[in-house]
């Protein structure tokens, strides 16, 4: 093997660790209220595509349903929180891609 | 060089010297149990502890390498307690039946345990559990005495080649035994007695038949004969204080005499006899394509190690008897006609520097006469035993000779004790035979000596002779090895089972581990024996007159069928285990 | 992609709990709620706290449960998977009581510095990948292609590693004389075997992190010129052996062993070699004349293996441990780990906790921490509300530490300054009802037992020191045997081979200098403090608390209890006294009695 497919696998299952560390200070969280609806199949979709969208954009993040929120999205980041009232994939995105900055 | 202080006095050694060694240049003896030079080095008893400055704990000074600057103290207070304790340990789980052990007087541990004042009682507690081997004719193996300096481990496995014998179980319940736990009768075991000659204590030793010749001796319906092996003389004085390598022939034949025996003869007239046998042999092979190399046959231990691991070799051996079975089957027949004796009255004791003759006498196809060629084995050891036990003052002793008529020898015959002798006193009838010219010189120097493996070439006449002689059972091991792979061109070779041959046989007299340190006694005793021939008057074993007396009266000439009777013997493969 | 990860234990511990069930269970009821798209499980190596062992970790979140049984599956699916609250009833508390979220802030955890089991407990060791993800054989990368063999050298000696197996040797020197040696032929060991009671460190590595230990074999054979490695592992590790031969086999698919790795033409392979029950070969040149074939005994030193090894040849013979912090020394700098720690010993020890402690399991800490932290704050402190007595660290070649000694900062000097050694990292915590003599006689019972037999100190000296031990645990012994004890003890430790008989001493002699007045009450007073040396109990009654009921003297074996003539205040009946020269210190009488009245001391 050489190092450059050492690399990509590293790169890849940097992708799969999502949801799978523990926290720390610099881990981004991204946590999506299911308080009202509770853990549909649409929350399930949404989350999933987070997911999806986060992992390759950042190396220490949490999509992580909320039960104590109704809806929306919460953010924690760098000890600040801020909250969105997105609902859908597409406004999710772009809240996602303020953080990358 | 590297230099350094032992006891504050400077000394200059070579790199790799021991401390122990180093010590030695400096006129300090540090003492030991486990070491033994140039066979076990294991740093193991803890005897040999010295102080050295900067250490972090004592060193084993048998192993310890000497590096530069080093101040070394061999005997402060609290090595010297160190060492007393560490021989208290030992003797609380040690057997200490002194008084009637064998190694009473010349034991190492026993030795010790005087110079440094122990108590045997300092450390009373529970005892190994230990049970005794006497499974074999030839040995005895007492594991209550056993301190575990693993020197007859070491010979067995690295000198010997035989590796029957190794550590078993471990701490407290440690033990010397065999594979599987079963008796040593049970192994592949030569029956060298190496192990008896490195023992420092009275854990190994021979098979006693010291009761036995006595009880023949003193029964007036049996007529003892005693013969004695050609490297007894040269070692028997060492067990009456006499130093290393004198020969006491004269005294020796005496003391025998003095211990009752019907008839002092000589196992040197036998090897004459041998070798005309043998040689004999050798040119038949030679002239008529038999197997070569022909291997001699005259050391059981080796015949014991080849039937167990190359019986295919079987073949290769000459079919001779040895000197020792010779004798017996000689006497027994003979001996026997022309005194009118009736063989059954005949008690034949051959007086050995080996253990592995006492399992040679019970061999099959040893009986010419229809009895066992040889009744009893004594070893040196034994015979020194017998002679102190009778109150023989044996330094005091005025020479004797051998009985009539089988005490005549010639020089080829003495120096079958020593490793190349077989070969050398071979060459010397063979070459003259084939030739059939006189020999200028009757030396053959390059089968002497105690090096491992020794190769030559001699002329006989036309015909081109490569001989091969090997001492010690690893070197026996590598020419089997080669013989069985076709990568060698010997014609005959001598085998010897005990590393220098029979002067270092398992039966001589013990000689503790400091004294080989400094004296090289296989070549001690080489050297008496070759003396011995030096000065003998007929050196060639076809001008023994009592040989060629045997021949017209009883056995026609070498290899006739009344030979092959009496003097030759068969051999049978052995299952490891 | 997963949106919830379940980690479950699958060390040995929570193993032999099995655990491996609560997977089967997990798998199988996504699998009929459809979640297998969604929730994966992984088994990962051990997380720590095997006090509450089978312990499973949900991300995102990083709910931590513990204690987990089969039949909890379903509510933890249905609960905090399908429902998104996680089930209170199953989190682990602290000793106050207080829910803890997650494993980061319990107690046990908040003060740990996890670097040599950085891997343990988050990645499956079962996958080679998992590992790569973690940054794995980065460092070997870096090495091979930015770094040459002294440069190695170099980083480890600047960091401070000291060998993690007990002697605490600087690593990097140890291999600095190895690469200074003769090759072609040198060899790479680690030393798996893990011989002191208690001990799980490097076993929780190799389940966990097994590639870990490869990488840095690796790394290490490349510093001293060695394309050959062994891992000799004690055979009674069924699953660190299974774990490490797979990740060998992942490795060497992926090519990351064997021949021209990463295409450096660095060529490096590695074997295990299964231990046979011997503590002793756990100690270096005995563990490499067992891997030759022979007797697992040690040899004299000079040479040392970095001159003359394994087969005669240079080798270096690291532990688990410490080959586990190598990689990471190569990726993050020698400044880094030698930040961590104290002067003279940097970075972390992992430290198996076991003996009367509330959190019985692995902990990693940074070197420095005191003895008081790792008991009191990360081990919760000793169950039932007893008092600490001591702590043996080294298990059977280190020394207890005393109250006296609670704040002495952890590290290889200090802990020998007051008897005792870092050792592999068992610490074995003890509380009153722990009786010192019987302590140190439990690991001299040890080493009798596992001494090679070798050498005469040792194979007898131990023997008869732990005979007289048994003199004054039984009752019989005398103050002198107090004396002779201790001379042999010096004796042993200055006369022995090889490291086991040099320390097999230490309990005995670490127990006599802080519990001397123990032995004392033993020898003079034939009586044993903490109640437990059996000889030398002796039950009694309390006659005023008696109520002459006669109860144990009914249960009595031995006929050893009968009736006095008095009669306490308020009672009815007479009584019961106990025979001291008919008892046998069965306890009946005590289980029996509703009163209280019987006493053992």
């Amino acid at each position: 093997m050489q190092i450059e497919q050492l690399n990509n696998i590293k790169n890849e299952m940097h992708k799969q660790f999502v949801n799978r560390l523990q926290e720390n200070e610099s881990t981004i969280k991204f946590c999506l209220g299911v308080k009202s609806s509770g853990i549909t199949a649409d929350k399930k979709a949404l989350i999933l595509s987070m997911i999806e969208y986060v992992s390759e954009r950042f190396d220490n993040a949490l999509v992580m349903f909320d039960s104590d929120l109704d809806d929306g999205l919460t953010v924690f980041c760098g000890g600040k929180t801020e909250y969105y009232g997105v609902n859908d994939f597409n406004a999710a995105k772009t809240v996602v891609d303020k953080y990358l900055a | 060089m590297v230099n350094l202080k032992i006891n504050n006095i400077p000394v200059s050694v070579p790199e790799g010297t021991t401390i122990l060694e180093a010590a030695q240049m400096a006129h300090v003896n540090i003492p030991t149990l486990c070491y033994m030079k140039e066979i076990n080095a294991i740093g193991a008893c803890r005897m040999c502890v010295v102080e050295v400055k900067g250490a972090r704990s004592f060193a084993a000074a048998c192993v310890y390498p000497v590096a530069e600057g080093m101040e070394v103290f061999t005997n402060t207070p609290k090595i010297m307690q160190s060492r007393k304790t560490t021989l208290e340990l030992i003797l609380s789980d040690h057997r200490k039946d002194c008084l009637s052990c064998e190694r009473n007087t010349h034991c190492e541990l026993q030795k010790l345990s005087y110079e440094y004042g122990c108590d045997e009682h300092a450390f009373a507690g529970a005892k190994s559990d230990k049970k005794p081997d006497y499974s074999t004719d030839y040995l005895v193996r007492d594991n209550s005495k056993c301190i575990l300096c693993r020197r007859c481990v070491a010979v067995c496995n690295k000198i010997q080649h035989c590796g029957v014998i190794n550590t078993k179980n471990r701490g407290f319940a440690t033990e010397i035994g065999q594979a599987f736990d079963v008796d040593l009768a049970e192994t592949a075991c030569a029956g060298c007695g190496q192990c008896i000659n490195v023992c420092p204590t009275g854990a190994l030793h021979e098979k006693s038949e010291i009761d036995n010749v006595l009880a023949a001796i003193n029964d007036p319906e049996k007529i003892v004969i005693a013969g004695v092996a050609p490297s007894v003389r040269v070692a028997l004085g060492e067990e009456f204080g006499l130093p290393i390598g004198t020969n006491v022939e004269g005294k020796m034949v005496t003391a025998i005499k003095m211990l009752d025996f019907d008839k002092v003869f000589d196992v040197n007239l036998t090897a004459d006899l041998t070798i005309l046998e043998e040689a004999n042999e050798l040119i038949e092979r030679l002239t008529k394509g038999g197997t070569l190399p022909m291997m001699t046959s005259c050391s059981p231990g080796w015949i014991r190690f080849l039937e167990y691991h190359y019986p295919e070799l079987i073949p290769n051996l000459s079919s001779c008897k040895s000197p020792q079975q010779m004798f017996g089957a000689i006497v027994k027949t003979y001996y026997a006609k022309k005194m009118g004796v009736d063989p059954s009255k005949l008690y034949v004791v051959s007086i050995m520097p080996c253990v592995a003759k006492k399992f040679e006498k019970t061999r099959a196809d040893q009986s010419a006469s229809g009895y066992p060629d040889i009744d009893a084995v004594l070893t040196t050891r034994e015979l020194a035993r017998m002679i102190k036990k009778m109150g023989i003052l044996f330094n005091d002793l005025p020479d004797s000779e051998f009985d009539s008529p089988l005490g005549e020898y010639t020089g080829a015959g003495a120096i079958f004790g020593a490793t190349g002798g077989v070969m050398e006193a071979a060459l010397r009838t063979a070459v003259e035979t084939v030739s059939g010219k006189p020999l200028e010189d009757v030396v053959f120097s390059e089968v002497r000596g105690t090096k491992g493996i020794k190769i030559a070439t001699y002329k006989a006449g036309d015909v081109s002779v490569k001989v091969a002689v090997c001492s010690g059972l690893e070197n026996a091991k590598e020419i089997c090895e080669q013989i069985k792979s076709g990568t060698c061109d010997y014609q005959f070779v001598e085998v010897m089972a005990c590393p220098g041959g029979c002067v270092n046989g398992g039966g001589q007299p013990i000689v503790d581990a400091y004294t080989r340190r400094n004296v090289d006694v296989r070549a001690e005793r080489a050297k008496a024996i070759y003396a011995i021939d030096d000065n003998a008057k007929k050196r060639k074993s076809h001008e023994n007159t009592a040989c060629e007396l045997i021949y017209k009266e009883y056995l026609v000439k070498p290899g006739s069928h009344e030979a092959h009777k009496v003097l030759h013997t068969t051999y049978v493969a052995r299952n490891k285990y | 992609m997963y949106r919830s990860h379940i980690l479950v234990c699958g060390g040995t511990g929570c193993t032999s709990n099995k655990s491996f069930k609560i997977v089967e269970a997990l798998n199988k009821e996504l699998a009929e709620r459809n979640l297998s798209e969604e929730v994966k499980v992984i088994t990962t190596g051990c997380f720590g706290l095997c006090a509450k062992g089978p312990i499973m970790i949900v991300y995102p979140e990083g709910t931590f449960y513990h204690s987990i049984k089969v039949e909890n599956v379903p509510e933890i699916i249905e609960e905090h998977i399908i429902g998104g609250k996680p089930v209170e009833r199953l989190l682990h508390r602290e000793n106050d009581g207080k829910v803890v979220n997650s494993l980061h802030e319990t107690e046990f955890m908040k003060k740990q510095v996890r670097l040599a089991l950085r891997n343990c407990g988050v990645i499956d060791p079962e996958n080679i990948q998992e590992y790569i993800g973690r940054d794995g054989y980065q460092a070997l990368a870096k090495v091979l292609t930015q770094m040459t063999p002294q440069d190695v050298i170099d980083v480890i000696l600047a960091s401070g590693l000291r060998g993690r197996g007990g002697a605490g040797f600087p690593t990097g020197l140890k291999w600095k004389f190895a690469k200074a040696s003769q090759g072609p032929v040198k060899y790479v060991c680690c030393n798996a075997d893990e011989g002191d009671p208690g001990a799980f460190m490097d076993r929780s590595v190799l389940e966990g992190d097994p590639h870990v230990v490869i990488e840095a074999m690796a790394i290490a054979a490349y510093a001293i010129g060695s394309n050959q490695g062994y891992v000799y592992v004690r055979a009674e590790y069924p699953i660190a052996v299974k774990r490490l031969q797979l990740a060998i086999d992942q490795a060497k698919e992926y090519g990351i062993l064997g021949k021209n790795i990463f295409g450096t033409g660095f060529d490096f392979d590695l074997e295990i070699r299964l231990g046979a029950g011997a503590f002793v070969c756990g100690e270096e040149t005995a563990l490499m004349t067992s891997i030759e074939g022979k007797r697992g005994e040690p040899r004299p030193r000079p040479p040392f293996p970095a001159i003359k090894g394994l087969f005669g040849k240079p080798t270096i013979l690291n532990n688990v441990e410490t080959y586990a912090n190598v990689p990471q020394i190569i990726l993050k700098g020698a400044e880094w780990f030698s930040s961590i720690g104290t002067e003279k010993s940097k970075g972390t020890k992992v430290f198996a906790l076991g003996g009367k402690i509330v959190n019985t399991g692995l902990v990693e800490v940074p070197m420095g921490t005191t003895l008081r932290e790792v008991v009191f704050e990360i081990g919760g402190g000793i169950p039932n509300g007893k008092k600490f007595k001591a702590a043996q660290t080294g298990g059977p070649s280190g020394g207890c530490i005393p109250t006296e000694h609670l704040d002495v900062p952890i590290d290889y000097d200090n802990l020998i300054a007051i008897g005792s050694m870092m050792g592999s990292g068992g610490l074995i915590v003890m509380d009153e009802d722990n009786c010192m003599v019987d302590i140190a006689k439990f690991f001299l019972e040890f080493t009798v037992d596992e001494s090679c037999g070798k050498c005469t100190p040792c194979r007898i000296g131990n023997k008869r020191l732990l005979e007289l031990l048994t003199k004054v645990t039984d009752g019989t012994a005398t103050l002198e045997d107090l004396d002779k004890m201790e001379q042999l003890c010096y004796y042993i430790k200055a006369n022995s081979l090889c490291g086991l008989g040099q320390t097999a001493p230490n309990p005995v002699l670490s127990t006599l200098r802080y519990f001397r007045d123990e032995y004392v009450a033993h020898v003079v007073d034939k009586r044993c403090p903490a109640g437990v040396c059996k000889k030398l109990l002796k039950y009694s009654i309390d006659k005023d608390k008696c109520i002459g009921c006669g109860m144990c003297a009914k249960k009595c074996p031995a006929d050893a209890i009968s009736r006095t003539d008095y009669t306490a205040e308020g009672h009815k009946l007479a009584s019961m006294a106990i025979d001291t020269n008919k008892c046998v210190k069965c306890g009946a009488c005590m289980s029996t009695c509703k009163f209280g009245a019987v006493k053992k001391g």
